[in-house]
């Protein structure tokens, strides 16, 4: 008994230690990994800080209206953010439309017509083709699509398109290859495989019970995908359309080899223009003090840009998920 | 009334289905168009002397002649 | 008792900090004109002395900004200092090495050196006042040749850069126009409505290759190794001239290159009947009281082999080297100037 009695007290001691070492590393463990999080922001905030201290003398001398001032003059130093602003966004846009089309296709073919023995290996040359450094989609289109699209794509966009009321002078003009309509192409070429990347990923995680039962009560092939697999991978589609997105937007190489580098705003998109990504990476080097202030402060108008488009996503997918009652 | 509403699902189905493998059947070829110039010039241009020797920059070269001969 | 894994680590770091240590390298920074026969004297260099270079080509500009930082030895310019610049930053400059700035055209039919084009034509056709190649301005000079009713697409760099700075000073020496509407500089603000902008000299190469009609300006190199079609053009002495190592050569010949303080004169539009109307100088920058005497003695020990025995290799790469008197009157009268 009094053994009993001593060996319990032992027990409880030893038990007392072990609840204590795990509280401890518990504790350590949630301290390290919350001072990882904050490292991340941190950086966040740091980068954030130094751009706008680099960019400073920029935003004094031209003040708010540098966001829409059409200027690019170095020698004179007066320099204006529309001009890049407009090839980024516009060049991100024309990417965007044909990539989620394109990349949709992809993700449904592999996952709802493809035969099951094709499906492993395409699903791997699309991933790879995610991986691919972006400046080889840069070179491919400089030196093998350019050509091609000025010879052929381009004629026929502008004989058919181009002879439209409202949007024909949009691709007037001379047709060499590159400019503003191009670089989206070429983007759109690059974030078309990361999409349907995440696309299929989204699409295989809709549980076959689900599918199943849908074919099940008749619904045809495009009716489950429409009102079955589209609102249940809703927020992953989305969330990939962004970071496509992003990635086109903040797009430096792909972009500055077709985009055709020309400090000017046409009306055509066949004309050629600029993105702040390829402004950065063209006078990046020979820039001195106040040019490199202004492209610091490009540079932070893009963070700014890349930060209201993933809000609006986040907002978008909040709005959804509130409509379909998941969240208050 | 069921003939009808059933024809028209099936309309549906066709053009949607129709349409996404149009945009795989352009998708897939342009990705796959750039896997086969990507392999066809990086394995042709691959050549032992580029892991041994130190070949000095040649900046000039490299830049643009290969290039034009890998129009495809 | 020392484990066999901690044993195994002070062995490698062993062997790695006693394969490090060698003759420290001289470092530079600047132009990317020169990069390639820098490269080259660097190797041949290493082979005899051991010291190596580390010259890291980010741009005329990036060069400067280096240099007066003290990160590096040296600077690497296309666009020379003007000598009150070089007085208050206590530095000394001297040319390394001579190219040529040509025009390249991309027109169906025109065979390198077959196209003819004069200094004011040029500036109009990058000005946008000449937009088509059948303008009458242009067959007034081509008359053997039947010209195609195309519109011209101007390419230019789309960085900074010293080929520009020489180029722009081309146009306005020749044309009064440019020099009120657009002015020189390492970058400036392109007019032609139809412009294209490329990175690098590879990048205007290349657009210039790629797009029918178009018309830009390279280090001669480019064009010869891309085989792209150049342009002759018409010189001072009104005779139409061929790019090479020659007339590139006669247009620094008549040079005097201590006319301006810091020896940065313009080599553009000289006289001679053989010269080359865009010849341009690449320039280096050196403090004349080094922080790193030895590092400044490696550098100046280097250029001096260089301009002894570097002539061949610079002319296989198509860049004139500097004639024997020139280089002679360099060592004289520049680098005594230096604190050794």
């Amino acid at each position: 008994m009094n053994a009993s009695a001593s060996d319990s007290g032992l027990l409880d001691q030893k038990r007392l230690d072990v609840v204590k070492r795990q509280r401890f590393q518990d504790f350590l463990f949630h301290k390290i990994t919350l001072s990882f999080s904050l490292l991340v922001l941190a950086a966040l905030a740091g980068i954030l800080i130094s751009l706008i201290i680099t960019a400073w003398p920029a935003f004094k001398k031209f003040g708010l209206e540098f966001i829409w001032r059409v200027e690019w003059d170095i020698i004179n130093e007066e320099f204006g953010a529309a001009i890049a602003i407009f090839g980024t966004v516009v060049s991100s846009g024309i990417a965007l439309l044909i990539a989620v089309p394109l990349s949709f296709g992809i993700a449904l073919f592999l996952t709802e017509t493809c035969p099951v023995w094709l499906r492993r290996p395409l699903g791997t040359a699309v991933e790879l083709l995610a991986a691919v450094p972006s400046i080889i989609y840069g070179m491919f289109g400089l030196f093998i699509f350019a050509p091609l699209f000025a010879e052929y794509g381009q004629p026929a966009m502008q004989s058919t398109l181009g002879q439209m009321p409202l949007i024909g002078p949009l691709f007037g003009g001379a047709m060499n290859g590159i400019g503003i309509f191009a670089a989206g192409l070429i983007l759109a070429f690059m974030i078309l495989p990361f999409i349907a990347a995440v696309m299929r990923d989204v699409f295989e995680i809709v549980p076959p019970i689900l599918r199943e039962s849908a074919y099940g009560v008749g619904c045809t092939t495009w009716e489950v995908v429409r009102y079955v697999v589209l609102p249940y991978t809703q927020q992953g589609v989305i969330g990939g359309i962004m970071l496509g997105l992003g990635r086109a937007l903040g797009e430096t190489m792909a972009v500055t080899f077709v985009i055709g580098n020309s400090q000017r705003i046409s009306s055509s998109l066949f004309a050629p223009g600029s993105s702040i990504a390829s402004t950065l990476a063209n006078e990046f080097g020979e820039a001195d003090d106040f040019h490199l202030s202004t492209l610091f402060a490009l540079g932070f108008l893009l963070f700014v840009i890349t930060f209201v488009v993933l809000a609006l996503a986040k907002i978008l997918i909040i709005r959804t998920e509130r409509a379909k009652g998941a969240k208050t | 009334m069921n003939e009808k509403l059933y024809r028209r699902r099936v309309r549906t189905n066709w053009i949607g289905l129709t349409l996404s493998m149009a945009a795989m059947a352009i998708g897939l070829f342009v990705l796959l168009w750039i896997l086969f110039v990507l392999f066809k010039n990086g394995l042709s241009a691959l050549d032992w002397n580029m892991f041994t020797q130190s070949t000095p920059r040649q900046a000039l070269r490299v830049a643009v002649w290969p290039m034009q001969s890998w129009a495809v | 008792m020392v484990s066999f894994k901690k044993f195994l680590t002070a062995a490698a770091l062993a062997v790695g900090v006693a394969t490090s240590a060698q003759a420290a390298d001289i470092t530079g920074a600047g132009a990317t004109f020169p990069y390639p026969i820098y490269a080259k004297w660097a190797e041949e260099y290493k082979k005899v002395s051991k010291v190596g270079l580390n010259y890291q080509s980010i741009g005329s500009s990036g060069g400067i900004r280096q240099i007066r930082a003290k990160t590096v030895t040296f600077g690497g310019t296309d666009a020379p200092l003007p000598g009150a610049d070089l007085d208050k930053d206590g530095m000394v400059q001297f040319p390394t090495v001579l190219g040529g700035v040509v025009p390249i055209v991309n027109l169906e039919g025109f065979k390198p050196g077959e196209m003819r084009l004069t200094g004011p034509v040029l500036a109009e056709i990058f000005m946008g006042s000449i937009s088509k190649w059948n303008d009458p301005k242009i067959a007034a000079i081509n008359p053997s040749k039947k010209l195609p009713d195309q519109a011209i697409t101007v390419v230019h760099r789309a960085d900074g850069s010293g080929t520009t700075f020489i180029f722009t000073d081309y146009l306005n020496e020749v044309s009064k126009a440019w020099a009120d509407k657009v002015g020189k500089g390492a970058a400036v603000k392109w007019p032609a409505a139809s412009s294209v902008g490329g990175k690098g000299n590879e990048g205007v190469a290349a657009n210039v290759a790629r797009v029918k009609g178009s018309i830009g300006y390279v280090e001669f190199a480019y064009a010869k190794k891309n085989k792209i079609a150049h342009t002759t053009l018409e010189n001072r002495n009104g005779i139409f001239v061929e790019p090479d190592d020659t007339t590139f050569a006669a247009a620094a010949a008549n040079a005097d290159w201590f006319s301006v303080p810091g020896m940065g004169i313009s080599l553009v539009n000289q006289r001679g009947t053989k010269a080359w109307p865009i010849t341009g100088a690449t320039f280096v920058l050196m403090y004349k009281n080094p922080a790193d005497k030895a590092a400044s003695n490696e550098a100046l020990k280097f250029f001096d082999w260089s301009f002894k025995n570097g002539k061949k290799m610079a002319e296989e790469l198509d860049y004139v080297a500097l004639p024997d008197s020139l280089t002679k009157a360099i060592t004289e009268k520049v680098w005594p100037q230096i604190a050794r």
